[in-house]
């Protein structure tokens, strides 16, 4: 039964033209990004040299680093106006940027924490999930009790293996990138990298889950598009500050905690391949537990519900 | 008992306040064409989402006695269209039943073929169902119905939207299909005219109770030209009418005879009946057609029965 769903199901999707448009816009928007970050002379533009990049890079990016130089040139008491030149060398914009040279991994990484799979992700689940209620598909398959059951696990299992599609098109985009715009390429096919694109897949997944919940519960397209246009854009990361501080506050947690270090979009946006230990099982932890929360409470209310 | 496909027992819906259907009991007979008659809102969609499965009845039961199986793969033998074809509007009439199909472990592209032939379709297979006209989209509603080879089909509204010709094409389909696949049928239709010349078994519904059930003889029967005699004593009145030569009439109930031959013989009939000193409270000649019966039975008819 299982696998005359799924060649349905999969019949279906490859019918529709959301899911190859969606394809050609990622691959197209992480293709731009990575130009931005490979042929734009970004630390150009902002005036600063490669040696003073270095010199930035060596002295740290913490707050106390930059605290420190801004509070040693305060002392010295600078003349900020001594160092303008008279006469402006003109800008360059095209150039080596920041990525230029980075293996195909790190470019990649980079890719994924745009987070535009995830928004691009939300698009398919909301079209495709939300078909089956605006054409009212379920009716016609005689889904009924242990059948329904059996069927959504088939479309989480669609989400799951789209997303992975997604996944794998993010990494031909930064492998062309790579070949076209960047110094050579380099693969950096090691276990560090696969490790990263299992947990971001993992993330993926779940963030599609709780996506296809919204839209199944909603029973709306729209519902489940803009749920994941919010979570992807990290509009809700200033309320998930603002809940920290709460809890910091009244729970006497350290300033350290930060809900959206919980949350599946955070994750996927911050993991990288240098994450040690404790952020990957964290991440990893949060992919469970999300999938898991949104495919049992979805799972729940279409067990309950009447067919529409 | 053996002879029915599906029995239901006091089947009852209730959505939030309103009771969609009330202690419904139907029973339909295998090889039998079921219509299902009644206003907009009486609950023949509830009644039909409920024994196909998609919605959970309230109270009550339904029991597929002619499946002689689980009620799952009882569920798995129903082809069902109810209310709008369930249609995705960006694939086309083909890819809409491949997917059916496929669901139903069917790979044949042949059998989607024949069941778009069947329907009148082969010619628009190609073309996407959002640009169908509403015809053609209950016509791809009925193929679709029809995956599977189903024993048991339910229809709501099949023929809403067809032209006249439609109308007659799917309703030889249906006696096709009843006859010689012996598919039994459940359908509803407000043209009650049309209902009427395929369906071997009735069933009126009102405001969610089913408020008669009879076979298409019996209510012919009721729909025929009579004599309406209204007496306080049957009994006397019985050798009279006999006494005249009528032999085609029915005692109806206690007060009531209906007479349905020799109409014009009506005040001969109605003298005899005064000579004898038998009460009669009226007399005079009933005639309806089935959907003049149908607003009686419902009571839309003011003073009529309800």
């Amino acid at each position: 039964m299982f696998a005359k769903a799924f060649k349905s199901e999969a019949y279906r999707i490859s019918r529709m033209k959301s899911p190859y448009i969606l394809i050609a816009v990622l691959m197209c928007v992480l293709f731009l990004i990575n130009f931005l970050y490979m042929c734009v002379d970004l630390y150009g533009l902002m005036g600063l040299s490669k040696e003073d990049v270095e010199q930035i890079q060596e002295m740290g990016t913490s707050v106390e680093g930059y605290e420190e130089s801004f509070m040693a040139g305060f002392q010295a008491g600078l003349d900020t106006s001594e160092n303008i030149n008279e006469e402006q060398a003109p800008i360059k914009i095209l150039g080596e940027g920041p990525l230029y040279g980075e293996s195909v991994a790190v470019i990649y990484s980079m890719d994924v924490s745009s987070l535009y799979e995830a928004l691009l992700l939300a698009i398919f689940i909301g079209l495709y999930i939300g078909n089956i209620y605006s054409t009212g598909l379920d009716r016609n398959l005689n889904v009924f009790a242990g059948k329904r059951m059996m069927l959504f696990g088939t479309r989480m299992l669609m989400i799951s293996i789209y997303s992975l599609v997604l996944h794998v098109f993010s990494w031909i985009t930064s492998l062309f990138s790579a070949a076209l715009m960047g110094a050579s390429v380099e693969l950096a096919f090691d276990k560090a990298f696969v490790l990263y694109f299992i947990v971001t897949w993992l993330l993926l997944t779940s963030f599609g889950c709780i996506v296809a919940s919204m839209t199944h519960i909603t029973r709306s397209k729209a519902a489940g598009i803009t749920l994941g246009i919010i979570l992807s854009a990290g509009i809700l990361s200033t309320i998930m500050s603002i809940a920290s501080l709460m809890l910091q506050r009244k729970l006497g947690l350290e300033s350290e905690f930060n809900l959206g270090n919980y949350t599946v979009t955070q994750n996927l946006a911050t993991v990288n391949l240098y994450s040690d230990g404790h952020f990957v099982v964290r991440a990893l932890i949060c992919a469970v537990v999300y999938f898991a929360a949104a495919y049992i409470l979805s799972l729940m209310i279409v067990r309950k519900r009447d067919i529409a | 008992m053996e002879d029915y496909l599906l029995v239901t027992k006091d089947l009852t819906k209730i959505y939030k306040e309103t009771t969609a259907a009330d202690r419904v009991n139907i029973h339909i007979k295998k090889g039998s064409i079921y219509g299902l008659i009644g206003k907009n809102g009486a609950g023949k969609t509830t009644i039909m989402k409920m024994i196909a499965g998609l919605a959970k009845p309230t109270s009550g039961s339904f029991e597929y006695t002619g499946f002689n199986c689980t009620e799952n793969e009882a569920f798995s033998r129903i082809g069902a269209l109810i209310e709008a074809p369930a249609i995705d509007p960006n694939l086309t009439g083909f890819d809409n039943i491949r997917i059916k199909c496929l669901a139903f472990g069917i790979g044949d592209k042949k059998y989607i073929n024949d069941l778009l032939e069947l329907v009148g379709l082969s010619a628009s297979w190609k073309k996407k169902a959002g640009k169908y006209s509403l015809g053609q989209k209950q016509r791809l509603g009925i193929a679709l119905a029809l995956v599977g080879d189903p024993d048991f089909l339910i229809l709501d509204e099949p023929i809403n939207g067809l032209d006249p010709q439609g109308i007659a094409e799917v309703r030889e389909m249906f006696n096709k299909l009843n006859q010689e696949r012996k598919i039994t049928i459940l359908i509803s239709s407000h043209i009650l005219e049309e209902l009427s010349k395929i369906a071997t078994d009735y069933a009126i519904i009102d405001g969610g109770r089913i408020v008669e059930e009879s076979t298409n003889k019996e209510l012919k029967e009721k729909c025929r030209d009579k004599i309406a005699i209204k007496t306080g004593d049957v009994a006397k009145a019985i050798p009279v009418i006999d006494g005249l030569g009528f032999k085609d009439y029915s005692v109806v109930n206690d007060k009531t005879i209906h007479v349905f031959d020799r109409l014009s013989e009506i005040t001969v009939l109605n003298m005899e009946l005064a000579k004898a000193q038998i009460p009669v409270e009226s007399i005079g000649i009933e005639s309806s057609d089935l959907e003049e019966y149908f607003l009686k039975v419902t009571g839309t008819i003011p003073g009529e029965r309800r």
